[in-house]
Parts: structure tokens; C-alpha cells; sequence
């Protein structure tokens, strides 16, 4: 069978497969607003995704999310449909990602041939709706493969080399004792501390004025000395109450100055 | 280029001026370079994407590059930040359906108009984890360097 021919028998088949993902996550009472999520043709190949409950790396959501997926695959000359279901959930403080395996089925394809299309896809459409309640269903507690999250492309400062989250698989299997449950919605309410507000590796440089140095004395002898106030900054080595210590780049003088004129 | 400000009327200093700045001085600028909340805002500025495909599917495309001097995506251009040599680690991470044989890129970020699936964590699919960030686009991409993965 040709790539052609595969595809648009996958592509006839397609509307049947989505009225089943339809019907079998209103079967499982999934909400319209639980982030559903149907895609076809994944990386190029015959196949079907259907996700809910995505969490939100947006929020740090710590709910976990609910997959299914279907691949057609060709091994050694005759065309199989495999189908996978899993549960994961995102540790967005740990940047690790825990996933279960709900179940792996694997169904000849005989809806390729036109012979039994029919009756296939109206048996396929049971065994989704099957799989789609399964994976609502599923309690996990063990089997888990876990992995770290994946930077978005960021690359590091040469300083922060080391500092920097690799997406390195991380081989080690997650005791299911460090695993909440899938217990439905969080019980927790999202705190404000938890948002990502700020880069964790974000750091302040030293052109953020200390502290301390608002409360430097003013020098004896120095540029402001003059009684009629009109120093100058000769000496850029004496620290000043009022510009504060050496500063490159933007300066905060400039930044006072400006702001009482400039505003928005 | 500098400019002169008066501080209390009392002092004139001169300043270095940043050319394209907004002069007000109450934002933050390490803010507006932070982007650390905004991963999505970061990536599509300043992310190298990759592709990961499988050798089959790179001589078509190689052969419709030679025929029709670009690449022809009948749907969607899978692409990633990801950057890795190992074919199994790749196809781990990124939850692709196949096991690749190339990485192609990278193509810088500001030059993929990404109109299907916004950046985001690949969800686990085909028995595998994701955890990778992707993105796809329904529009031509530069070409890239091939890479073959081990």
C-alpha cells in the first residue's frame, strides 16, 4: 500500500475517530472547559492525539493531565493501529514531569482495504470511547517514568553555564510515595507565591543601588562640600548619597530626573 | 551620544543615552529583558528551533526542495528549542512518532511565523513522555543544516 493510499484511508477514517473522541469524553463527563485538545497528522504520520486536563506551565497548574493517542504503523508489510493512554502531572517547581502508562493496545487495520471499514470503525469507535474512560478512571500508583522539563531555547549567560536546567532524561524511577494523587481538582488553592512571577535564575546586578549606601555619610571634603551646593562630579570614586555607588548603563540619576517629565 | 539632565537644578551630568529607549524612567529595563514569567513571549523571541525527522521523510523532502525550492508542508512544520544528538532522547522528550535521523536547524525564532500550536510542553503520546517544548507553523521556514543523530 502506498503513502497516498495510507493517507487517504486514514483521512476518510478520521471524522469517525473524532465523533468518537466526541462522544466518549461527554460519556466521561469531561467539562468543555477542562483544555481539550484534538490533533491529526502528529509529526507527519497517520495518528490522532487527544489531550484534557492539560495543565498550564502558564499557571504552574498541578493538575494531571490525560492522554490518548492513536498511530498507524506499518510492521513488516500489514498495518496495525496502535493506541496509548496516560496520566501525567508537572512538578513545575521541580521542573520533572511524571508519567503513567494507562494502557497499550494494538489493533490490526483492516479498515485500509475497504473491506471492513465499516464494521472496524464502528468497533474502533467503541474502543476509544473504552480508552477515554479508562484514562479518566485510572488512579496510578506505579509504573512511572519521570523526566525533566525542557528549557524553551534560553540559552544562559556564559556565568550560568552550570546553573542552567538541562532536559536530560532522568533515569531514575519517582517512588510513587513522592507522587500526589489523582484525587480530581487541586485542593490547594494556587498561592501567589507560587506564580512564576520572576526567573528563578534571575539575579540582580550590581547597578541596583544597596541598601546601605543611602545611608552613606556625605564626605567632609568631596564634590558636594561647596556651601552653595552646585558641586560637581569630578570624582567619580567618591560615593554620593545621591547617585549611589558606580553605576554603569542606565543611570538612576538620569532615571529621577526624567521621571517627574516623562510619564505615560 | 549623551545628553545633559538637570538634577534639583543644581547639577548638570551627562548621561549616556540608549538609543530606542522609551524615556521613562520608571520602568524596570531589567524587566522588559527578564521575560521569565512569559516563556511562551521568550521563546518566539529568542529561541534556535529545531526539526527531528525521520530519514524516509527527509529524502521526500530533500527531493521536493531540489523540484520545488522550498519545502512543502501539506500540514503542519513540527519545530522545537530542543537541541540533542541522541535519536532515542529526542523522540523521548519530544513524544514524536517515529525515531528520527536528523535534527535539522537551527532557524531562528523570529523567522517562523507560528500559526498552529503555540509554544508548549509536548504531552505524552505514542508511549512516550514529552516534556519537550514545541511549536508548529503552516508557513515556509528557512532551511537548516542537517545533523545526523546517533
Amino acid at each position: 500500500m502506498t503513502a497516498s493510499a495510507v493517507q487517504i484511508a486514514w483521512d476518510r477514517a478520521l471524522p469517525n475517530l473524532r465523533a468518537a473522541v466526541d462522544q466518549g469524553l461527554l460519556s466521561a463527563r469531561v467539562e468543555f472547559s477542562s483544555n481539550v485538545t484534538v490533533e491529526e497528522w502528529i509529526h507527519g504520520e497517520p495518528s490522532l492525539g487527544v489531550y484534557w486536563s492539560v495543565p498550564s506551565s502558564r499557571n504552574w497548574e498541578d493538575r494531571w493531565g490525560r492522554s490518548i493517542s492513536l498511530l498507524l504503523v506499518e510492521v513488516e508489510g500489514s498495518w496495525h493501529l496502535r493506541m496509548w493512554g496516560a496520566k501525567w502531572f508537572d512538578d513545575w517547581s521541580t521542573h520533572k514531569r511524571t508519567v503513567a502508562t494507562v494502557f497499550e493496545k494494538q489493533f490490526d487495520a483492516p479498515f485500509l482495504t475497504d473491506v471492513t471499514t465499516a464494521t472496524f470503525l464502528s468497533s474502533l469507535v467503541v474502543e476509544i470511547k473504552r480508552a477515554i474512560l479508562e484514562v479518566e478512571e485510572a488512579r496510578p500508583t506505579t509504573g512511572f517514568q519521570v523526566v525533566s522539563l525542557g528549557d524553551y531555547g534560553y540559552r544562559p549567560r556564559v556565568e550560568e553555564q552550570n546553573l542552567s536546567i538541562s532536559p536530560a532524561v532522568d533515569s531514575e524511577a519517582r517512588s510513587a510515595s513522592n507522587v500526589p494523587l489523582d484525587v480530581g481538582p487541586p485542593n490547594r488553592p494556587v498561592e501567589h507565591a507560587d506564580l512564576p512571577l520572576k526567573n528563578p535564575d534571575y539575579k540582580k546586578d550590581d547597578r541596583i543601588v544597596p541598601q546601605d549606601d543611602q545611608e552613606t555619610p556625605l564626605p567632609e571634603s568631596g564634590p558636594f562640600s561647596g556651601t552653595d551646593g552646585s558641586g560637581t562630579l569630578e570624582s567619580t570614586t567618591t560615593r554620593s548619597p545621591v547617585f549611589g555607588a558606580h553605576r554603569t548603563g542606565h543611570n538612576s540619576a538620569w532615571q529621577s530626573a526624567t521621571s517627574g517629565v516623562c510619564r505615560r | 551620544m549623551a545628553s545633559k539632565f538637570k538634577y534639583n537644578g543644581l547639577l548638570e551630568v551627562n548621561v549616556p543615552l540608549d538609543p530606542g529607549t522609551f524615556l521613562d524612567g520608571s520602568i524596570d529595563w531589567n524587566d522588559i529583558w527578564e521575560l521569565g514569567s512569559n516563556p511562551v513571549g521568550r521563546l518566539a523571541l529568542t529561541a534556535q528551533l529545531y526539526r527531528y525527522v525521520a530519514p524516509a521523510a527527509y529524502k521526500t523532502e530533500c527531493k521536493a526542495v531540489r523540484d520545488l525550492s522550498y519545502i512543502p508542508t501539506s500540514g503542519s512544520t513540527w519545530l522545537t528549542p530542543l537541541r540533542c544528538d541522541s535519536a532515542m532522547e529526542a523522540a523521548k522528550l519530544l513524544a514524536l512518532p517515529h525515531v528520527p535521523g536528523y535534527r535539522i536547524g537551527p532557524v531562528w525564532s523570529l523567522d517562523v511565523a507560528v500559526d498552529g500550536v503555540a509554544a508548549r510542553i509536548s504531552p505524552p503520546r505514542f508511549g512516550k513522555t514529552g516534556g519537550a517544548w514545541e511549536l508548529t507553523t503552516t508557513r515556509r521556514i528557512p532551511f537548516g543544516e542537517r545533523h545526523g543523530l546517533k
